[in-house]
C-alpha cells in the first residue's frame, strides 16, 4: 500500500514538475479546497528550487545544551552529492571532527525514498567500515536533539502532505501544511511545516512523537541565497519541549559544486575521509 | 621494531622512498594535520603470578601521533602515525610501532599507496578470522584488534563491479609477547628476538594478498586471497631455547569470504577461510547475527544483541582457544551525550563449557577526555580446553584515561 501511495506520489510529483514552465512568473497552487494536492504542490516547489545543486559541501557546528544551561560541542563535516534520479534519494557523508576521541569517524549514507537508506560507518581507530541498520531513524543523532530521521535528506516522496492555512510567520506569509511519514520506523505521527510563500523555503517545523503529543520545534535562520539560486539556512534551532533540552546548529563555509563526484562517495573513500 | 637485518634493510628502503615521495609533493601541499591521544593505564590482575618475578598491578602510558600532508586536490596525502607505550613492569610492552607511515596518490578510480599500513577485512564481532594483512600487537590487547604497521604496496581500483586491491608485503613482522615481567603469562614466556620460519630468506620474497568487495542492496560482500608467511605463529614447547619457545611460523595460503546481509534491525554475518598450512588444509568459520532493540522501555537507549558460532575444523588441535564455541554479547547504548556504552560479552566453550567472560564499559568526560573500563576474566575452564587453561588465572581489569587532542 505504501509502495503504490509512493508511486502516487512520484508521478504527481512528475506531472506537476512537468507542467511548472507554464507558471514559471508565479506558483499556480492547487485551490484551498484540494487540501492534500495544494500540500503537495508546495513540497514538489521547495524541491524544485533545490534541484540541480549537483554538489555541496559545509561544515557544521552543533551546540547541546541541557536544562541546566551546560553546554557541549559537535563539529561534523557534511558532503552531499545530488541524485539526479528523481525516485532515489542524495548521497551523503559525514565526518566527525569533535568531539575528540570520534575525530575521524565517518559516515556514509545512500538515501532511498521509502526503501530502507543505505549506511556504512567507518571507525578510524580499526580502519574498519562496517555496514550499519538505518532503521535507527527515530535515535538521538550524536546526544543531541536532532533524530537521525531530521538529517536524512527530505525527499517529496517520504511524506503524505496536506494544507492546513496560510498565516503570517515573522515579516513573511506562509504556508502551512501537515506532512505524514510514510517510510518506516518514524518517531513521529505528523510534523507541521512553516514554508514562505515566496521563497518556498522551511522556516519551522513542529514536531508530534507517536503518542501526537508536541514533541520538538525547529525554527531555521539566516538564509542566504547560493549561486542566484539556492538557499540555505545557516542557523537551525532544535528545543525539545519535553526535556527543555535545546541543539543549535551552525552551518559555515558552504560551498557549491566543488567538483565532487561518486568516486567521493564510495566504501573504499570512506576509508580516506579525515 | 624489527629484528632481523634483512627487515632492517627494506623498512630503510621504504622510508627512503617514502621520503622522496614527500619532497616530490610537498610543493603542492597546503593543508598540514596534527592530532593524536595520550593514555594512562592501570591494570590490576586479580589472582597471584604464576611467574614470582610478575606482579599484579601495572601502570602505563602511551602516546599515539596522527601527522599528515594533504595536497590541495586531495590527490597526494603523506600520513604517520607514530606509536609508543612504557609500561612500569614488562619490558616488552615499553615498545614503540609506526601504526602508519605511507604515501598515498589517488587519482579517479585508483589509489596507490606504499609505506606502513594498515588494512582490516572482515565483518563479525568475536573474531576476525579473514583478516590477515596485519600482525597482531600482541602486548597491546588480549582481543587481537591492536595491529603492528604493516610496510606494504597498495593499488586499489574501483568500478561499478567493486573494488579490486592488490597488496604486496615486502617484509614479515613477528608477533610480541608479554616478557616474563608481564602478564597476562602463561609460565614461560616467548623470544621476541628470535624466530623460527619455513619460507627461507631468499625464498620469502615476500607476502601477497588480493581483495575484491562490493555491495549489493542489502548485501556487503569480501573476497580475499593470501599467500605468505602466516601471521599466527607455532607455540610449542618443544622449541625452547634459553629457557624461552622459540615461535615457529609457517607459509600459509588462504582464500576467504566475508559477507554481511543488512536487513532492518538485524544484520547476519558471515566469514570463512580455507588455509593451506604445513601440507595441512584446515576451514574455519564464523557466522551469527547482531539485533538492535532501538529506544528500548521507551527510553532513547539501545540494546544490541550479538550472537556468533565459531569454528576451526581441528577442533582440539587448533592454535587458537576458540574452534566450538558460541560468542554471545549485549551491548548497551545511553545515545546521551556522553556517549555511554557498556558491552558484555562471554565465548562459551560448546565442548568443555569453559567461559571467557569480557565487560566493557566507556563515557566521554569532556569534549577531549574519555575513560574506559574493562574486565577479562576466565572461568570454569577444563584443562582439556588448553589454550585457554594457560591463561585461566590471567583475569584482569582495565582503567584508562585518554586526552585526544
Amino acid at each position: 500500500m505504501k509502495l503504490k501511495l509512493n508511486r502516487y506520489i512520484v508521478s504527481m510529483a512528475a506531472l506537476y514538475m512537468a507542467i511548472q514552465p507554464a507558471y514559471a512568473a508565479g506558483i499556480a497552487l492547487p485551490p484551498e479546497d484540494q487540501a492534500e494536492a495544494r500540500g503537495l504542490a508546495i513540497a514538489v516547489e521547495s524541491d524544485r528550487r533545490n534541484i540541480g545543486f549537483h554538489d555541496t559541501e559545509s561544515d557544521m557546528k552543533m551546540v547541546l545544551t541541557n536544562q541546566n544551561g551546560d553546554e557541549s560541542t559537535r563539529e561534523i563535516r557534511f558532503s552531499t552529492l545530488e541524485n539526479e534520479n528523481p525516485d532515489d534519494g542524495d548521497w551523503n557523508l559525514m565526518v566527525f571532527d569533535e568531539p575528540r576521541d570520534v575525530a575521524g569517524t565517518a559516515m556514509l549514507t545512500y538515501a532511498h525514498i521509502l526503501d530502507a537508506d543505505e549506511q556504512w560507518m567507518y571507525l578510524p581507530a580499526l580502519k574498519r567500515v562496517k555496514r550499519i541498520s538505518s532503521v535507527n531513524k527515530s535515535g538521538p543523532f550524536m546526544g543531541s536533539e536532532f533524530a537521525y530521521e531530521d538529517f536524512s535528506s527530505q525527499e517529496v516522496g517520504k511524506f503524505s502532505y496536506r494544507w492546513l492555512r496560510d498565516e503570517a510567520c515573522g515579516d513573511r506569509t506562509c504556508h502551512v501544511s501537515e506532512r505524514k511519514p510514510l517510510y518506516e520506523h518514524s518517531g513521529y505521527t505528523r510534523t507541521i511545516s512553516w514554508v514562505d510563500t515566496t521563497d518556498y523555503q522551511a522556516r519551522k517545523i513542529d514536531y508530534y512523537d507517536r503518542k501526537n503529543a508536541l514533541l520538538k520545534t525547529l525554527t531555521f535562520d539566516d538564509y542566504k541565497l547560493y549561486m542566484d539560486k539556492y538557499w540555505r539556512p545557516h542557523e537551525m534551532f532544535m528545543v525539545n519541549h519535553v526535556t527543555k533540552k535545546t541543539t543549535n546548529l551552525t552551518w559555515t563555509d558552504i560551498r557549491f559544486q566543488t567538483g565532487l563526484d561518486a568516486n567521493d562517495f564510495s566504501k573504499n573513500s570512506l576509508k580516506r575521509a579525515r | 621494531m624489527v629484528s632481523t637485518p634483512h627487515n632492517k634493510i627494506l623498512h630503510i628502503t621504504f622510508l627512503t622512498s617514502l621520503s622522496v615521495a614527500l619532497a616530490c609533493n610537498i610543493g603542492n601541499a597546503s593543508e598540514f594535520d596534527f592530532e593524536g591521544e595520550i593514555e594512562g593505564e592501570w591494570r590490576h590482575f586479580l589472582n597471584n603470578p604464576s611467574s614470582s618475578a610478575s606482579h599484579d598491578d601495572f601502570t602505563s602510558a602511551s602516546a599515539l601521533l596522527e601527522l599528515g600532508l594533504y595536497s590541495d586536490d586531495g590527490a597526494h596525502a603523506f600520513i604517520a602515525k607514530p606509536f609508543a607505550r612504557i609500561d612500569n613492569h614488562d619490558e616488552n610492552r615499553t615498545h614503540a610501532d609506526l601504526r602508519e607511515a605511507k604515501y598515498r596518490f589517488v587519482e579517479g578510480d585508483f589509489e596507490l599507496t606504499v609505506g606502513l599500513d594498515k588494512v582490516f577485512w572482515g565483518v563479525t564481532e568475536f573474531a576476525h578470522i579473514v583478516d590477515i594483512i596485519n600482525q597482531t600487537d600482541n602486548v597491546e590487547s588480549t582481543d587481537g584488534e591492536q595491529k603492528l604497521g604493516q610496510p606494504m604496496l597498495t593499488g586499489s581500483y574501483v568500478s561499478d563491479y567493486g573494488t579490486f586491491s592488490a597488496f604486496f608485503m615486502p617484509t614479515f613482522r613477528p608477533r610480541n609477547f608479554a616478557s616474563a615481567d608481564g602478564r597476562p603469562f602463561v609460565g614461560i614466556a616467548v623470544d621476541n628476538d628470535t624466530q623460527t620460519y619455513e619460507a627461507s630468506r631468499a625464498e620469502d620474497a615476500g607476502d601477497i594478498a588480493l581483495r575484491y568487495s562490493h555491495s549489493w542492496d542489502v548485501i556487503d560482500l569480501g573476497l580475499g586471497y593470501f599467500d605468505g608467511t602466516s601471521r599466527d605463529p607455532i607455540i610449542s614447547l618443544a622449541n625452547i631455547q634459553d629457557g624461552k619457545i622459540v615461535p615457529h611460523y609457517p607459509l600459509r595460503e588462504q582464500i576467504s569470504l566475508d559477507a554481511q546481509a543488512t536487513l532492518g534491525p538485524w544484520l547476519l554475518k558471515l566469514e570463512a577461510l580455507h588455509q593451506d598450512e604445513n601440507n595441512e588444509t584446515t576451514d574455519r568459520v564464523v557466522a551469527g547475527f547482531e539485533y538492535s532493540f532501538y529506544g528500548i522501555f521507551s527510553t532513547s537507549t539501545d540494546l544490541g544483541l550479538v550472537m556468533e558460532y565459531l569454528w576451526d575444523e581441528r577442533g582440539d588441535d587448533s592454535p587458537h582457544p576458540f574452534a566450538d564455541d558460541l560468542g554471545v554479547g549485549l551491548r548497551w547504548t545511553a545515545n546521551d551525550i556522553q556517549s555511554t556504552t557498556l558491552l558484555a560479552g562471554a565465548i562459551i566453550d560448546l565442548e568443555y563449557d569453559s567461559l571467557a567472560i569480557s565487560l566493557e564499559a566507556e563515557r566521554r568526560l569532556n569534549n577531549s577526555l574519555k575513560v574506559s573500563l574493562e574486565a577479562r576474566i576466565q572461568d570454569q575452564v577444563a584443562q582439556q580446553d588448553s589454550l585457554l587453561y594457560a591463561v585461566k588465572d590471567e583475569d584482569f581489569t582495565r582503567l584508562r584515561l585518554t586526552y585526544y587532542f
